[in-house]
């Protein structure tokens, strides 16, 4: 990367993908890559499920922006969780200037309402709060350079980022239809993008085509498509028999029994079945036609999620960051953020049967 | 389960929640039709029954329901939404109850039930305040269609929150059993772990946690640092094929090492729940074939 954020055009980048696919994992590095020079940024989460916090070793987020990582250069990371009862209220004090009415709201069952009766009114509100973060100035300056949303799975996406416009045209006057349409048209400018994360497996990759066509026809600008946990190409050539291993084994001075050397050679074969059906899905994934971006797999899996803090939480500094597990993944990333996608090849299908196993 | 062959007599029926037809139909049973074209007219109706994310658990709840009485089959499987939505069906009674003993409903239903006249000509002092913001805050127009909805719909909610209550109690009976799947990777457990606490809470029966595309090794014998060590000097010598095919097994055996690792801590967590592993399959599965062989190995 020449430059911060060379590529990462939108201010606004909302990550998808299908659930397990790593888009949280994927968000938060987003965050950390966007904040290298300097740069302050803002990842947010809106589905209650505080996946940020084990990422960032911090105890759970609040509905307040805190700083959960400090990047070399003078860059941080900031972190939110948004709370939809909590943005309501926010929401009427910030445009109403409620103050006690707005906690009234509350004791009348208006958050119930907005949750039962009005369900898409949540949406409308995280969406809201999330361009609210966006757009924030102070002193005349952004408060953040880029903000980045761990936003609702693919299945969820499209009727997550279309409720402003549909809020929009229910109410046909009003402040709700205006904020409604201020957020829906915000969705839609260049300052936003939607990035869908996928993995090489089959429905992920479907449901990255179905979300695509979805955004697209609902006039919201897709970003790029994210490949998570690709693995190393191994066993690209060279014909792989049991013989030819067994030479190799006992030039290595390893055990050369039967079970060993079949033992290798189903495992070789399962790979190269799992790769052929992985560049068939490659294939279906370039002829979506958007930049593609490719993450390599981690061998030691991202477990900072697994991980507890040793400590509790402090907010008034930031703990040791980033564990080298998340490092040398979050090194990886940016470069493979600036990387090239390949061209799409012609004629390339999905191989539909999988008993077809490249043998040489 | 062993009759899950198609050889058997055994039959195996699939459907899809479509939320805009179930609302529909349970309009249609509960009010005349003049009411039902009412309220499938209303703007708010229409949002609400085909676009807003939420009714879909109330439907579910009542499809569920429905499926269940009819008494037509040996067993229902339910798929679930994913991730933490998956138990969003299990909070719309309490909310539905929240809402319906709620002064918010009185407040809409009060101009209906004036008459019609202006949206809050009849409601208490003690909502002026209230209906005040309100009327600010949405606006007199989207006000009325939702008073208007909320009105046509009045009939149907205790209806909606004595069924929504009654499937609520079934989930809890020892005739519902709740399956958690999850991939052995530290994310998915979590997940796992968190649907496990969740479902202890609401007393609903949780049998087990389905641990899916467990890996084994086919040549234990190996190590993978013994492994990786013989790759490099066999990469060296000119031998790509074994050399790549150490990386391959190194890899796995690190990847069965690790998924081991997650399971055993999800039992520390868990003890109580059983554990049932699926071994992956090498390709994706997209056929009856395929899922009749991880079907017949799971209920084995």
């Amino acid at each position: 990367m020449s430059r911060p954020g060379e590529g990462w055009p939108a201010r606004l980048h909302v990550v998808t993908g299908k659930g397990g696919t790593g888009k949280t994992t994927v968000a938060a590095a987003l965050a950390l890559g966007l904040a290298a020079g300097g740069r302050r940024t803002l990842v947010v989460e809106v589905e209650g499920r505080q996946g940020l916090a084990p990422l960032f070793g911090v105890g759970p987020l609040p509905y307040e922006e805190r700083r959960v990582a400090a990047v070399p250069g003078g860059g941080e990371v900031r972190a939110l969780a948004v709370d939809p009862e909590e943005a309501l209220l926010e929401y009427l004090d910030l445009f109403y200037k409620l103050g006690m009415a707005g906690r009234a709201l509350r004791k009348f069952g208006a958050i119930d309402f907005a949750t039962t009766i009005a369900p898409g009114l949540r949406d409308v509100l995280l969406t809201g709060k999330v361009k609210e973060s966006t757009t924030r100035t102070e002193a005349g300056r952004r408060v953040y350079d880029a903000v980045v949303l761990d936003a609702p799975p693919t299945g969820r996406i499209g009727r997550f980022l279309n409720v402003t416009a549909e809020t929009a045209r229910l109410a046909r006057l009003g402040p709700i239809k205006t904020q409604s349409e201020g957020v829906a048209a915000f969705l839609r400018s260049p300052m936003t993008a939607v990035h869908v994360v996928t993995l090489l497996e089959e429905m992920p990759v479907q449901e990255t085509a179905d979300a695509f066509a979805e955004l697209t026809a609902l006039g919201i600008t897709t970003g790029k498509l994210i490949v998570n946990a690709v693995q190393p190409p191994l066993l690209t050539s060279g014909r792989l028999t049991q013989a030819e291993l067994r030479r190799g084994l006992a030039a290595a001075g390893l055990a050369t029994d039967r079970e060993t050397v079949a033992g290798l050679h189903t495992e070789a074969r399962a790979y190269l079945t799992r790769r052929a059906v992985e560049d068939g899905l490659r294939a279906d994934l370039l002829a979506l036609d958007r930049p593609l971006v490719e993450l390599p797999y981690l061998p030691g899996g991202v477990t900072l999620g697994w991980c507890r803090p040793t400590r509790p939480p402090r907010w008034t500094s930031t703990r040791s960051w980033p564990t080298p597990a998340y490092a040398s993944w979050c090194a990886a990333a940016p470069a493979a953020w600036a990387r090239r996608p390949p061209r799409p090849r012609s004629g390339s299908g999905r191989p539909r049967s999988t008993a077809g196993v490249p043998s040489s | 389960m062993k009759d899950t062959t198609a050889t058997n007599g055994g039959d195996l029926h699939a459907m899809m929640l479509d939320m805009k037809r179930t609302f529909d139909e349970v309009v249609l049973t509960h009010t005349d039709p003049r009411r039902a074209e009412e309220i499938f007219a209303n703007p708010f109706y229409q949002a609400m029954s085909s676009t807003f994310s939420g009714t879909q658990e109330y439907m579910a709840m009542e499809k569920l329901g429905q499926l269940r009485a009819r008494d037509e089959w040996d067993l229902i499987v339910v798929d679930t939404p994913p991730s933490r939505s998956a138990l969003d069906f299990l909070d719309a009674p309490a909310r539905l109850g929240r809402f319906l003993d709620g002064r918010m409903l009185r407040l809409f239903l009060a101009p209906a039930r004036a008459g019609g006249k202006s949206v809050f000509s009849m409601v208490t002092a003690s909502f002026g305040m209230f209906s005040r913001v309100l009327a600010k805050v949405i606006g007199g127009q989207l006000l009325s269609d939702l008073s208007g909805f909320v009105a046509a719909l009045d009939s149907m909610f205790g209806g909606f929150r004595e069924r929504a209550e009654q499937t609520y109690r079934i989930l809890q009976a020892p005739e519902t059993a709740f399956l958690v799947v999850a991939v052995p990777e530290p994310d998915a457990i979590r997940e796992a772990g968190y649907f496990a606490g969740r479902l202890a809470r609401e007393r609903m029966p949780l049998h087990g946690l389905i641990l899916n595309r467990v890996h084994a090794v086919a040549a234990p014998g190996l190590s993978a640092q013994e492994s990786l060590a013989a790759a490099e000097v066999l990469a060296a010598a000119g031998d790509r094929t074994t050399a790549d095919a150490l990386r391959v097994h190194a890899a796995l055996m690190r990847q069965v090492a690790r998924e081991t690792a997650v399971a055993a801590e999800f039992t520390r967590e868990h003890p109580g729940v059983p554990v049932a592993p699926v071994p992956a399959q090498p390709a994706d599965v997209h056929d009856l074939d395929g899922l009749r062989e991880i079907g017949t190995g799971l209920a084995s």
